[in-house]
C-alpha cells in the first residue's frame, strides 16, 4: 500500500469516528433528557401520592390534576396507575403501584384529556375527565 | 511505502486507539451524569410518600380511626381496631410488592405494637403523630410512632 492510499483510508476512518461520536452523544443526550419521559414518571408519582392521600381521608373528595394532560393516556386500576402516550409500546409505559385498604377500589381511564380529576366516592377512587 | 510513511500511519493508529478509548469513557460519563440528573428530577422524598400512606392509619375508619354514631373521628384511634388483622386489611404489601415497598411498625407509646407483613426491623426513618386513643369509652392522649422500612 502506498502512503497516499493509507492516508485516504485513515482520513475516512477519522471522519467515521467523529460522525459516530457526534451521533452517539446527541442520541444519548436526547434519550436521557427527553422531557416527556420525566413528565410521565412525575405524573404517575403524583397520581399515586394523590390516591394514597384520598385513601387516607374519610368522606368523599374531588381533586383536579393541576396541569394539562392532553398528551397522555392514564389508566387507573385497583393496584396501579399507568401513564403512556398514544401509540407507545408497552415497554415505554410508566406504571406505579399502590396498596388500598381492603374493600377499596380504583378505576378509570382518561384518554388525552386536558383536565383530569380523581374522585373519591365512598370506597371507590375514580379517574375521569373533570366535569 | 517509505519509512517516514509507515511511521506516519503507525502514529495515527496509535492516536486513534487512545482517542477511541477516551471517547468511550467520555460517552459513558456523559450518560451517567445525565442519568443522575434525570433521577434528581423524578425523585419524590420517601418521607412524603410514607407520610401520605400513613394518613390512613389515623384518619380512615377502615384502618384505626374511631367512629361514633357514623361520624369518623380523625386523629382518634380506636384501641379495639388497633390489631394486626386491621393493619393487614388497611395496608397489605403481600400480593405483589412485599419488601419492595414501604412497610411499617406502628407503636402506641402507651400501648401495643403491630407490624405489616413484610416488616423486618430495617427502619429508614420514623414518623410521629400526636393522637387520642379511645379505649373503654375514654379518650387518652398518646403518640403513634410509625417506624418506616423502605424498599429492601
Amino acid at each position: 500500500m502506498n502512503k497516499k492510499g493509507a492516508n485516504i483510508l485513515l482520513f475516512i476512518f477519522e471522519v467515521i469516528i467523529v460522525l459516530s461520536v457526534i451521533f452517539i452523544a446527541t442520541n444519548t443526550a436526547r434519550a436521557y433528557g427527553k422531557s416527556e419521559t420525566v413528565t410521565k414518571i412525575n405524573l404517575a408519582e403524583e397520581m399515586r401520592l394523590m390516591i394514597n392521600t384520598l385513601a387516607g381521608i374519610s368522606g368523599d373528595a374531588l381533586v383536579k390534576y393541576p396541569g394539562d394532560l392532553s398528551s397522555f393516556m392514564l389508566v387507573l386500576r385497583n393496584d396501579r396507575i399507568i401513564v403512556f402516550s398514544k401509540g407507545e409500546t408497552e415497554e415505554r409505559w410508566i406504571e406505579r403501584t399502590f396498596s388500598l385498604p381492603a374493600g377499596y377500589g380504583a378505576e378509570g381511564i382518561a384518554e388525552e384529556q386536558a383536565n383530569v380529576c380523581l374522585e373519591k366516592k365512598s370506597k371507590k377512587t375514580l379517574l375521569r375527565p373533570c366535569p | 511505502m517509505t519509512e517516514e510513511g509507515i511511521f506516519d500511519v503507525a502514529r495515527k493508529l496509535m492516536f486513534w486507539t487512545i482517542a477511541i478509548f477516551m471517547i468511550t469513557i467520555v460517552i459513558f460519563t456523559f450518560a451517567f451524569v445525565i442519568g443522575g440528573y434525570k433521577n434528581k428530577l423524578i425523585k419524590v422524598p420517601s418521607e412524603l410518600q410514607a407520610e401520605l400512606i400513613a394518613l390512613r392509619f389515623t384518619n380512615s375508619p377502615d384502618c384505626f380511626a374511631a367512629e361514633q354514631r357514623g361520624v369518623v373521628l380523625a386523629g382518634v384511634i380506636d384501641a379495639a381496631k388497633f390489631t394486626k388483622e386491621s393493619l393487614q386489611a388497611c395496608y397489605n404489601t403481600e400480593p405483589r410488592e412485599r419488601v419492595k415497598t414501604f412497610n411499617f411498625r406502628l407503636e402506641l407509646k402507651n400501648g401495643k405494637m403491630i407490624l405489616t407483613d413484610n416488616y423486618f426491623h430495617n427502619d429508614k426513618f420514623v414518623l410521629q403523630k400526636e393522637v387520642l386513643v379511645l379505649q373503654d369509652g375514654q379518650l387518652k392522649n398518646d403518640q403513634l410512632i410509625v417506624h418506616v422500612q423502605e424498599k429492601i
